[in-house]
């Protein structure tokens, strides 16, 4: 750019301001193209955000021999927690045992602590779900343990459906991301087929190819950021609006992702796609004209 | 400065193969001004496209500026072409630029100061008459007006060479005459070497300069400037 860059920047605004349908119809179709974008990126986020919810809730739970003593119980506890895959192992006694078991089923047993059948347990957390298998085979071997729970066929089926249901929210983002990089190029190719005795005029006198591109990929940028921007104010001001909606109704049935951090996550990937594909049409369009003035 | 030397070019349609020039062998002298006159479609304007390279010859050679147009690399084309100043036959002029941004364009290529195209803009556009056009978009001017703003743009800096095709097409007798004589007035004042091809054989024979004659794309006749006659110059006017 260099010396040019006023030049450039004026021709910019000459382009946009002396062409003013052409602007509004490639700025509105970036718009559409990113808005679809911005909500399949919500889906996708609150998908992941959801199966890692469910799957981060996946645990062991290791009911303890009833004669062992709370020093052998710490060490089996330290034991585990030495197994790299585990994150978390957090003791249970009977009686926060008892309590839960109350609170969760909302009445009062009123039971002494030697009535107390619940035995003492360890509640373990893993890395990674699909680990809780061979974690739970070496606590087995590790003795003192009366019992384990983890419904492992449970966490196969949810695990499987977590990665479908993630792997259909990538592959619809991605052809929207596809669906929006052609629309939009295809605008901005509009916009140049338009102006391509333009080029080829600036071309015969004496113009390079970059002397001639440079507005064009400032234009087409320009196209993408505002796309980016104005889809991303719907989508980010829609998903605040339902979010707080959903919060309201119905706070535990769906953990949605904080409609700030969304906003930015939106804004920065809507962003970064209108003007990654403003350029590329930009310069697809118009190198394909240069070359066609140079055969 | 230009010499053609046994050019033939072709052109491949998709069915066809067009012969638009035949054997031509050519020689314009530096400042020199030639009137290239002949039918619709005999090769005049692909004479001119050979020199700013918009074409490049089947056969033989094409020198311009002393090195042969197959010599020059892609990214050289625009170098050559900021010294050959064109005036197109449909124009070619940018249609969302003021009359003043077209003018200004080819020295905002070659990356004039601000002062330097607020200068020379309004020189040129004085000398084709177009002054109090400045600020005129080209679709508000009349053919006339179009056709001086493309010769102000292309002399705008000071080519050495100024390639005119059809420059009074679509034009009444009199504007045609009006940008006869500016084409020739360019050439006296300012040394360059001025190629004009033109259908028109009654407007330029007045003038007496140097006539070329394209038929059937070759050149049948290559006659040297004679002397103009006062009945030639009122004839004109």
């Amino acid at each position: 750019m260099g010396r040019y860059t006023f030049f450039f920047f004026r021709e910019l605004w000459i382009n946009l301001s002396r062409n003013p349908l052409m602007t509004a119809a490639a700025a509105g179709t970036s718009v559409v193209s990113l808005l679809t974008l911005g909500i399949s990126l919500i889906l996708v986020y609150n998908i992941n955000n959801l199966s890692g919810e469910i799957t981060s809730q996946v645990e062991i739970r290791a009911f303890v021999k009833k004669d062992i003593g709370n020093y052998q119980i710490k060490s089996l506890q330290d034991k585990i927690m030495k197994i790299p895959q585990v994150r978390r192992v957090e003791f249970i006694s009977p009686d926060r045992a008892l309590d839960k078991l109350q609170e969760d089923l909302n009445i009062d047993l009123d039971m002494g602590p030697e009535e107390n059948p619940l035995p003492p347990s360890l509640v373990i957390r893993v890395n990674d779900p699909r680990q809780i298998g061979a974690v739970a085979d070496q606590i087995k071997e590790m003795g003192g343990v009366e019992e384990l729970l983890y419904g492992e066929s449970i966490i196969r089926s949810l695990l499987a459906v977590s990665f479908v249901v993630k792997s259909l929210g990538y592959l619809m983002t991605m052809l929207m991301a596809i669906g929006a990089l052609f629309t939009i190029m295809n605008t901005i190719r509009l916009t140049v087929i338009a102006r391509r005795n333009e080029i080829r005029t600036m071309q015969l006198v004496g113009a390079t190819s970059w002397f001639i591109r440079w507005p064009f990929l400032l234009e087409g940028m320009v196209f993408g950021t505002v796309g980016a921007l104005i889809s991303a104010l719907f989508v980010s001001s829609g998903y605040f609006l339902l979010s707080a909606k959903i919060h309201d109704s119905l706070p535990f049935v769906f953990p949605l992702v904080d409609s700030g951090a969304m906003s930015r996550i939106i804004l920065f990937i809507l962003l970064l796609s209108g003007i990654v594909m403003g350029l590329a049409g930009s310069y697809i369009s118009v190198s394909k004209f240069l070359s066609e003035g140079n055969e | 400065m230009i010499s053609f030397q046994r050019v033939h070019l072709v052109y491949h349609n998709e069915r066809d193969r067009v012969v638009a020039l035949k054997n031509v062998n050519l020689e314009f002298n530096k400042g020199e001004i030639c009137f290239i006159v002949g039918p619709t479609g005999c090769g005049k304007s692909s004479l001119l496209k050979l020199i700013y390279l918009d074409s490049m010859p089947s056969r033989g050679r094409v020198l311009v500026l002393g090195r042969d147009t197959y010599d020059f690399r892609e990214r050289e084309i625009p170098y050559l072409r900021r010294k050959i100043g064109v005036v197109f036959q449909d124009f070619r002029l940018l249609q969302t630029k003021t009359v003043y941004e077209n003018v200004a364009y080819p020295l905002e290529v070659i990356g004039a100061s601000k002062y330097e195209i607020s200068r020379r803009v309004p020189q040129v556009l004085d000398l084709v008459g177009l002054a109090d056009k400045i600020d005129t978009l080209p679709g508000s001017l009349s053919k006339g007006q179009e056709q001086r703003v493309v010769i102000a743009r292309s002399i705008v800096n000071d080519p050495l060479i100024l390639l005119a095709d059809e420059p009074t097409g679509n034009l009444d007798p009199d504007t045609s005459w009006d940008i006869i004589k500016l084409l020739i007035d360019i050439q006296t004042t300012r040394g360059t070497t001025v190629l004009v091809a033109s259908h028109d054989m009654a407007t330029v024979d007045r003038s007496g300069k140097r006539l070329l004659r394209i038929e059937d794309s070759e050149v049948v006749i290559d006659r040297a400037p004679r002397v103009i006659t006062c009945s030639d110059l009122k004839e004109g006017e």
